[in-house]
């Protein structure tokens, strides 16, 4: 299986985090807050719609909201594939790092 | 959906719209939306109303990546397709890109020939404001227009007008002479100059100082390959060699050898001040090439108004002193005279006046190779799209599930025309390889001298590559709109057969190429038809088995006893030693036939020839008697031709006397003979009246008619002759005839090409129409099997599929015969002597078409009809 990039994989993290409430506006606050800088709302649907076609997430729609000039949100939700997903991710990262003390990098 | 105030403008939600995925929408619009509100309640409208444009790049750019990396996958799909088609179909894609590659090789030929000839001399710095000096009018009622001007002319430019920066003039020597260097000799071409002649024309020194070399007199500067002939590997410069036997020059520089593209022609140039000539004040005779560069800012054409007042100040009073005329008897008299400007770089299109330096193009030429090479790439072009429609109807199929499965029609068309500029591509490779494998075939032919690297340098490149795309898309856009707007119901559920084909467009283009190949047999047989008239014109005397020996002066004072002991040989059978030959150039007099006053002088075109001249031309005397030994006044005797009698308007023109003024002594000659009108020039020209004399001055030619045999062993012992009575000079020579047919090399030339393109014409038009043909008969083969089955006869089958095309055809002879009679009219114009246009080439390239077009019908139709109905109708 092909790993997640770096840009999947915080937009996967994210919709785990805010569970229920993933849609588009959240998730690029979410990701943004861990980033620490300013996500653009027009860059992240191709890594939504990737993941999306690979499996690891579902796209639901929701109810239609008067902010949203009456239009529906489109909630995302992580699948049990991109759980595996992560998991690997995250194995992977371990592997990568394991070993190097911060003195390192002083 | 109701629109809720506060909400982001309709024009960018119609953008967001327009750039994203259908499906997506609502959840973008939705988004967009509430981080749009937000902003606008924090930052204000134009902030956020920025903002959303700028999200809208960042989506289409993301999208974009993303669609070029599937669309891979898709054009890696397209290119296989197109691949497969090409082999499936092998025998069409030959045609199609053989057929282009041919009209292609030809369209870069014929662009290569034009792009030459429009360079001429535009290598010259500063070459738009060049200009050679015209002198034209009329005097005698003889019109006059000549290349060159007198000799103080250039200087009262310089001297009397601002507007001219420089002057140079070009005193040419017509005749070569020889040049010797340590009993190393050879004839060159020499053209003496002023001075300032590299401040005009950027020739390129490769030694020797421009501003100076031409300073001195009797200085000569040499070309690249007369001096490597003349010195070998030493230097040139500050060498002293001796020309025409007598003068002694001292080598100044080397200049490079001359480009092909200049009118110019010349081996050497020798410094003006040596000939005294260039001194003399005479307004009235012209010898000079004479060029001038005008300031940019000077108007050429008012500048040109402006100098016609030189003719009063300095021709009127020479006019008044040699020929007792005031200017103002000579308009009266009909006479006039114009000095006018001659763009530089038109000369060796636009210009054919008398005395021109080399015999220049014509730009009549230019347009009509033009025509045909866009003849050519449009027929070309006709085919590809006849056969890529034809075969239309074996991809419906393919077309059909392609948009059944999601294809835009905007892909298709992508598809087609990548199909299509594949294609040309190719056949562009295969033209280019062309190109240079026949490119010293076509220089042979065209008289060119392109070199390989200059064929593809970087603007033909850029231009080649342009040219590709575009004969790419113009080729195959239409097949592809035509493939593309199938509509795939029609298609798949096989109706598309059943519908009526709309092959009238596919007809009218098989009509197209059928007219230009008309035209191109048409004209091919017309310029045949006038070379041959040429060739068998007669001429007024006899140019076969003439033999010419150039420089017959360097026999000096044993020119007689070398005629005498060559007339001993069985072989020859007369001689005789002359000024001129015909072909060459004629020089003019001006001259006082008796009983006309003096001021009214005619012109008339003087030969100078010895006693058996006449004789040894065969030409007839219609009147009077030859020139003769036994009459010693006959130095002093003249035979006019008839043009000169009808002329001057004598009825009895034997005894009559004519003046002529050397300086300020008259001479006379009496007229002993009259012969018959003869084509000393070209058949282009009218016989102009001319007056032949004995020649006073030492031959420049002898000629020499040889009898019919072995003329190879008679010209051999000719020469060992030769070496005997001038040993050390070369025994230079031609064939009369040679000479007199290169007259008319740009007929032969045309004639040629012609020949040449309208075979290609008639395979490219054969090849598309059988194309054609093979596929509606493809189409209706079922039709002719019920036929067949219903008791037709193979020849009653095979009329009705060529009944159409003998239409077409015909229809295509009424368009091209006008077109081609009014060109080819235009054409033969050139000559004062020509074949009348006749009704026979018109109908041999008529009925050549339609033969061969119907038994390229008829081979497919044959074929189809020939078949077994039941084999065809099995299926059914």
């Amino acid at each position: 299986m092909k790993l997640l990039s770096r840009a999947e994989e915080y937009i996967l993290l994210s919709v785990w985090r805010l569970r229920d409430e993933a849609y588009g506006v959240s998730i690029l606050e979410q990701v943004s807050k861990v980033t620490g800088y300013q996500w653009e709302i027009g860059t992240i649907y191709m890594p939504l719609e990737k993941l999306r076609k690979k499996g690891y997430v579902d796209k639901i729609k929701g109810e239609p909201t008067p902010e949203r000039g009456g239009r529906s949100k489109f909630y995302y939700r992580l699948t049990n594939k991109g759980k595996k997903a992560l998991r690997e991710i995250r194995s992977v990262q371990e592997n990568v790092w394991e070993g190097v003390p911060n003195i390192a990098f002083d | 959906m109701k629109k809720r105030s506060g909400g982001p403008p309709k024009i960018l939600e119609w953008l967001l719209n327009r750039i994203s995925p259908k499906m997506d929408i609502q959840e973008k619009l939705g988004d967009f939306e509430e981080l749009y509100i937000e902003k606008k309640s924090l930052y204000g409208a134009i902030h956020s109303w920025l903002w959303y444009l700028s999200q809208l790049t960042k989506l289409s750019k993301t999208q974009l990546q993303n669609s070029i990396y599937g669309g891979y996958a898709m054009y890696k799909n397209y290119i296989r397709i197109i691949i497969r088609n090409l082999f499936r179909n092998k025998d069409f894609s030959l045609i199609n890109i053989l057929g282009l590659a041919m009209g292609i090789t030809c369209f870069i030929f014929i662009v290569l020939f034009i792009i030459d000839e429009l360079s001429y001399d535009s290598f010259h710095n500063d070459a738009d404001n060049i200009y050679r000096m015209r002198v034209s009018g009329v005097l005698s009622g003889n019109e006059f227009d000549m290349a060159v001007a007198s000799a103080p002319m250039a200087h009262a430019l310089k001297r009397d007008y601002p507007e001219v920066l420089q002057v140079a003039r070009i005193r040419k020597v017509w005749t070569d002479r020889f040049v010797e260097y340590n009993n190393n000799a050879f004839s060159e071409r020499l053209y003496y100059t002023d001075s300032t002649f590299f401040k005009i024309f950027s020739f390129k020194l490769l030694s020797g100082d421009p501003d100076f070399a031409l300073k001195d007199p009797n200085s000569m500067v040499i070309s690249e390959s007369t001096a490597s002939k003349l010195f070998g590997t030493e230097d040139p410069v500050g060498k002293v060699i001796t020309y025409d036997n007598e003068t002694d020059f001292q080598i100044t520089g080397v200049i490079e050898d001359l480009p092909a593209n200049t009118h110019m022609d010349f081996d050497m140039i020798g410094s003006l001040s040596s000939i005294s000539e260039s001194r003399e004040p005479v307004w009235i005779r012209h010898n000079f090439h004479t060029y001038i560069k005008l300031r940019r800012d000077v108007n050429p054409d008012e500048f040109e108004t402006k100098i016609q007042e030189m003719i009063e100040k300095y021709v009127g009073t020479q006019l008044r002193l040699g020929m007792g005329v005031t200017l103002d008897e000579f308009y009266a008299s009909g006479g006039a005279m114009q000095y006018r400007l001659q763009p530089v770089r038109d000369i060796h299109l636009f210009s054919d006046l008398e005395f021109e330096l080399e015999s220049n193009g014509d730009i009549k030429y230019i347009y009509i190779f033009s025509s045909i090479a866009l003849f050519l790439i449009i027929i070309a072009c006709i085919n590809y799209m006849n056969l890529a429609t034809a075969k239309s109807a074996g991809r419906a199929k393919e077309i059909g599930i392609r948009k059944v499965s999601g294809s835009r029609k905007s892909q298709l068309l992508g598809l087609f025309i990548s199909e299509s500029l594949l294609l040309t591509v190719c056949s562009v490779i295969i033209s280019v390889i062309a190109v240079y494998l026949l490119l010293p075939l076509f220089n042979g032919l065209a008289d060119k001298n392109i070199n390989p690297e200059d064929v593809l340098n970087l603007k033909n490149g850029i231009a080649l590559v342009v040219f590709t795309i575009i004969l790419g898309i113009a080729a195959g856009g239409y097949p592809a709109f035509f493939l593309a707007s199938f509509h795939p119901i029609n298609v798949l559920s096989g109706s598309i057969y059943k519908m009526r084909d709309k092959s009238s467009l596919r007809n009218s283009l098989v009509m197209v190429q059928f007219i230009a190949t008309i035209f191109l047999l048409i004209g091919t047989s017309i310029i045949y038809n006038q070379l041959d008239f040429i060739s068998q014109r007669k001429l007024g005397f006899n140019k076969e088995q003439v033999l010419v020996l150039r420089k017959a002066w360097s026999l000096g004072d044993k020119v007689e006893s070398f005629r005498k002991t060559i007339s001993q040989k069985k072989d020859v059978l007369n001689s005789s030693y002359t000024a001129d030959v015909p072909g060459e150039i004629l020089g003019n007099t001006a001259i006082v036939p008796e009983g006309f006053p003096k001021n009214e002088p005619i012109i008339l075109w003087r030969l100078a020839f010895d006693y058996d001249f006449l004789s040894t031309l065969e030409i007839e005397l219609s009147e009077g008697r030859v020139f003769s030994r036994e009459f010693s006044q006959d130095t002093s005797a003249v035979i006019l031709n008839e043009t000169a009698v009808k002329n001057i308007g004598w009825e009895k023109p034997l005894g009559k006397y004519l003046t002529t003024f050397l300086g300020s002594d008259e001479i006379h000659y009496h007229v002993i003979g009259v012969v018959k009108d003869f084509h000393y020039e070209t058949l282009h020209r009218k016989i102009r009246p001319m007056f032949l004399t004995i020649n006073r001055n030492a031959p420049a030619y002898m000629c020499i008619r040889l009898a019919s045999g072995n003329i190879t062993s008679t010209l051999s012992s000719i020469e060992s002759i030769w070496n005997v009575f001038a040993p050390g000079q070369p025994f230079d020579y031609y064939f009369l005839d040679d000479n007199y047919n290169s007259l008319y090399k740009a007929e032969i030339l045309t004639g040629r090409l012609f020949s040449i393109f309208s075979i290609l014409t008639v395979l490219i038009a054969i090849t598309g129409l059988l194309g054609l043909v093979s596929y509606s008969t493809d189409r209706r083969i079922r039709e002719i099997a019920v036929r067949k089955a219903l008791g037709s006869s193979i020849s009653g089958i095979v009329k009705l599929l060529t009944k159409e095309y003998a239409i077409w055809i015909l229809i295509a002879n009424i368009i091209s015969w006008p077109s081609a009679w009014f060109v080819m009219n235009f054409w033969i114009q050139n000559f004062e002597y020509r074949t009348e246009i006749s009704l026979g080439p018109f109908l041999i390239a008529g009925a050549g078409a339609l033969i061969l077009a119907l038994s390229t019908v008829s081979f497919q139709a044959v074929r189809a009809a020939s078949l077994n109905p039941a084999e065809v109708l099995k299926n059914e």
